[in-house]
């Protein structure tokens, strides 16, 4: 054991009350939400605060797993969450790794995701491409629009450019093909950047709403998200429609809770799993030895 | 050597595999289309000439808590009783817009979408000739015939129709109060400002609920100043007064509400107004004053949530609330603001000028669904009722002889796949012919808190008023229109919550005016006298 001084001690006691404090606030929202959705209605009008259920009641579960609304909203997400990452991941690897070996007209190409980049086309030029290729309706407009993000891309060919040229000479001498190089050597290789952008894809598709809501004419093809907003927000002007007699109130506020978590948990059971890559991975296209 | 075309198969395989995984999903969820009929050889139809042919009907509406499904009972009803095949897609209202516009810029407008306001975009979209005209219809439909001119001027464009309105009582919001607070205080029922501010006072500083906490206070109020607490026309937002000129001006920077400002200062100085108002949505208020917290809040007998009400109830058992009656202004006048008279509105896509045998269907499907069915009629027996409301036992049951919808109706009763809302609003010939307190409240408690509005409506609501400046339409309002009321209304929070005095109430008016409120004004005006 190192000698420590009094000075690091107390270092390390602020340090870590100081991290816990923090790691309370984090923890708090959820433990509220996982309350007052076990809450009956009364305790949670009655209680200015609740942290944890007085008795506990499943009431609003089974109101939202009632219809199959939400379990059918979930399972819409599930696939373009699972199917649209694997494409997305598919695509952008590949890319990314042509892009990072020199090739002629390298350059053009580049430029034009580069471009991308910096300038999108606007929600209606958008909507008009997805109506006249025919996805309206279909759950590959949720994948295809958003299938290379250009971001992503150039991070990870920035990724690929640090592997050393030598390991793919080396496999050449061989005998393995382009292909074999590609599967057998640069993708175990990249184990750590695929968990990142991974779940960088998946969580953007789990939480994506705004093209649900647009391209999705049919509600039975509605990810959660758009179901939870129909659920949690309550609307700006309620005050001015209640008025003209319009507005029923929002469902009870344990029905909201109930909601947001059981749309929540899937996308946070996924960052355990990839904790131990995710560290490694955010230090992507920084400087490397 | 034989390695390579492998490995480049396998990865093709696998792409294709993937998509095919897809395509089976996609079409999985995708294939709720019912079965189209158009076939008009086909032996189901030959018994019907009339409406022999099946008719795919596009539909958008917007909806606030209750979506119905796209496929249902509901809509099954509809397809053997009018032959048409309803696809309809309810959006949530705040997204509505939104979807809406970027919909109407792609050129795709379903058949018929439930616009939710006549605002600057709809009167763009109906002189780009992207909505059908009505006005060959209004005569040919009695629940057309039944809204009155009054009602139409407000959404006409360039002297067309475009649109069916949807029904809605011109009710507005009266106050409320504890009347079992003002009972333990020995109080009367507030008949002026002054009186409510006393009993304001009382209820902060003079334990109403008897639990020996300093726990009440007077006016739950919420962000943006609501509600507005108006005791009458003369104090509310609409056109009723005039300046010197002779040129009606807004409520909103008129005497009435100064008055109301004035008040709502006062008690805000005493703790009698909800502290932090500024920061809590609409939601939080109602939670205020329906935790027994707050003794003054406003109540109207269509659209109150009786389970609010219950809430109050549970928490406190001996709680009863009461309808505050009018005012007499100091002009003499005793009554509210006439609400719009409509709510929402049924526009229908001009691509269908091609097929007027579609038009007609979707009318007459809207006609059937407004038609008004009094109260007492509204039973099994009543096949009209009985089929628009998906049936008793599935969409409704009877409840004490009287129809109580059932939770998840909107995706079971036809009614909400006929070109409105969700819910069943029937053009009625008055207010009262509703009965709201019977016919939308279950428990009769609430029934008796709804009846009390009602009765003080009927009593006090002497001189109803109907605002001049609906229909009028003002670019000033249109570009300004947000600016200036976030001006007006970040002002008189200040003043409420005592920032600012409202003794500068005429130098907030001028700066309002400065900003852009003069020429809304002179606009909405113009408007007025070219109306008469």
């Amino acid at each position: 054991m190192l000698y420590r001084s009094v000075t690091d001690r107390c270092f390390d006691a602020v340090n870590i009350l100081l991290l816990l404090v923090t790691a309370v606030l984090m923890f708090f929202p959820f433990l509220y939400i996982f309350s007052v959705s076990f809450s009956s209605m009364r305790d949670f009008l009655e209680n200015e605060f609740l942290l944890w259920p007085k008795e506990w009641v499943t009431d609003a579960y089974r109101y939202i797993l009632g219809n199959n609304r939400f379990i059918r909203s979930i399972w819409v997400s599930a696939v373009v969450t699972v199917g649209g990452t694997f494409l997305n991941l598919l695509f952008t690897v590949t890319m990314a790794y042509g892009l990072s070996r020199p090739f002629f007209g390298q350059r053009p190409l580049i430029f034009m995701v580069l471009f991308t980049f910096l300038f999108h086309a606007g929600i209606i030029p958008t909507y008009l491409i997805v109506k006249e290729t025919g996805l309206i309706d279909t759950l590959w407009a949720l994948i295809i629009p958003v299938l290379i993000s250009p971001w992503n891309l150039i991070v990870m060919r920035q990724f690929f450019r640090n592997i050393p040229e030598e390991l793919t000479e080396a496999a050449t001498v061989d005998g393995a093909n382009p292909f074999k190089i590609f599967s057998s050597v640069i993708l175990p290789l990249s184990k750590p950047a695929l968990a990142t952008f991974g779940l960088f894809y998946a969580v953007s598709h789990w939480n994506s709403y705004f093209t649900g809501l647009l391209y999705m004419n049919n509600p039975s093809k509605w990810p959660v998200q758009v179901l939870l907003r129909q659920i949690v927000i309550v609307n700006d002007n309620t005050a001015l429609l209640e008025q003209q007699g319009y507005v029923q109130a929002p469902p009870a506020e344990t029905i909201q809770m109930a909601a947001i978590l059981l749309a929540t948990v899937p996308i946070l059971i996924i960052y355990p799993f990839l904790q131990k890559h995710f560290a490694k991975g955010v230090m992507l296209g920084s400087v490397k030895g | 050597m034989m390695r390579q075309p492998l490995s480049i198969l396998r990865f093709f395989v696998l792409i294709c595999a993937i998509a095919v995984l897809f395509a089976g999903c996609t079409a999985g969820s995708g294939t709720q289309e019912p079965s189209k009929t158009t076939d008009p050889s086909s032996p189901s139809q030959t018994g019907q000439s009339s409406e022999g042919k099946m008719h795919d009907i596009s539909f958008m509406s917007y909806a606030y808590v209750r979506f119905p499904e796209p496929e249902s009972p509901g809509v099954e009803a509809i397809r053997q009783k009018f032959k048409a095949n309803v696809q309809s897609q309810y959006i949530l209202a705040s997204d509505f817009n939104t979807k809406l516009s970027v919909v109407m810029a792609s050129g795709a407008m379903p058949d018929v979408v439930h616009i939710m306001s006549a605002d600057a975009n709809y009167i763009k979209w109906a002189r780009e000739g992207a909505f059908l005209p009505l006005d060959d219809y209004i005569d040919q439909y009695e629940t057309f015939k039944l809204v009155p001119d009054a009602v139409w001027d407000q959404f006409r464009v360039d002297g067309k129709i475009y649109s069916i309105p949807m029904y809605s009582p011109t009710y507005v919001q009266s106050i409320t109060i504890r009347q079992d607070w003002l009972d333990r205080l020995g109080l009367k029922v507030p008949t002026n400002y002054e009186e409510l501010l006393q009993a304001a006072i009382a209820f902060t500083h003079d334990d109403p609920d008897g639990n020996g906490k300093d726990d009440t206070y007077g006016f739950a109020m919420a962000e943006k100043n609501s509600p507005e607490f108006s005791g009458g026309a003369y104090w509310s937002s609409a056109w009723y007064h005039k300046d010197a000129e002779g040129n009606y001006i807004p409520g909103m920077i008129g005497p009435g509400r100064r008055e109301v400002v004035e008040t709502l200062a006062k008690a805000y100085a005493e703790g009698a107004v909800t502290k932090d108002f500024a920061v809590l949505n609409w939601a939080q208020a109602n939670q205020e004053f329906y935790s027994g917290k707050a003794g003054i809040f406003i109540g109207i007998p269509n659209g109150m949530e009786e389970g609010y009400y219950m809430g109050l109830l549970e928490i406190n058992p001996e709680a009863v609330v009461t309808s505050i009656p009018y005012f007499v202004a100091p002009d003499g006048s005793q009554g509210s603001l006439l609400n719009q008279g409509y709510f929402g509105l049924t526009t229908l896509s001009s691509a269908l000028a091609d097929d007027p045998e579609k038009v007609e269907k979707i009318l007459t499907m809207l006609d059937y669904s407004r038609t008004f069915i009094p109260p007492e009629e509204r039973t099994p027996d009543n096949e009209h009722y009985d089929w628009l409301m998906g049936g008793v036992g599935v969409g409704y049951d009877m409840v004490d002889g009287r129809p109580v919808v059932r939770e998840g109706a909107e995706s079971i009763a036809p009614v909400g796949y006929m070109f409105a809302r969700e819910e069943w609003r029937p053009w009625a010939p008055s207010n009262e012919a509703n009965q709201y307190s019977q016919m939308v409240y279950k428990d009769p408690k609430m029934q008796a808190f709804i009846a009390k509005i009602e009765a003080m409506e009927k009593e006090y609501n002497k001189t109803p008023y109907a605002d001049p400046s609906r229909g009028v339409y003002s670019e000033t309002w249109a570009q300004q229109g947000l600016e200036l009321t976030n001006y007006l209304n970040g002002e008189i929070t200040k003043m409420i919550s005592g920032h600012r005095p409202v003794s500068e109430w005429d130098q907030m008016v001028q700066e309002w005016k400065d900003r852009g409120g003069a020429d809304y004004i002179k606009e909405i005006n113009e408007g007025i006298r070219a109306k008469q």
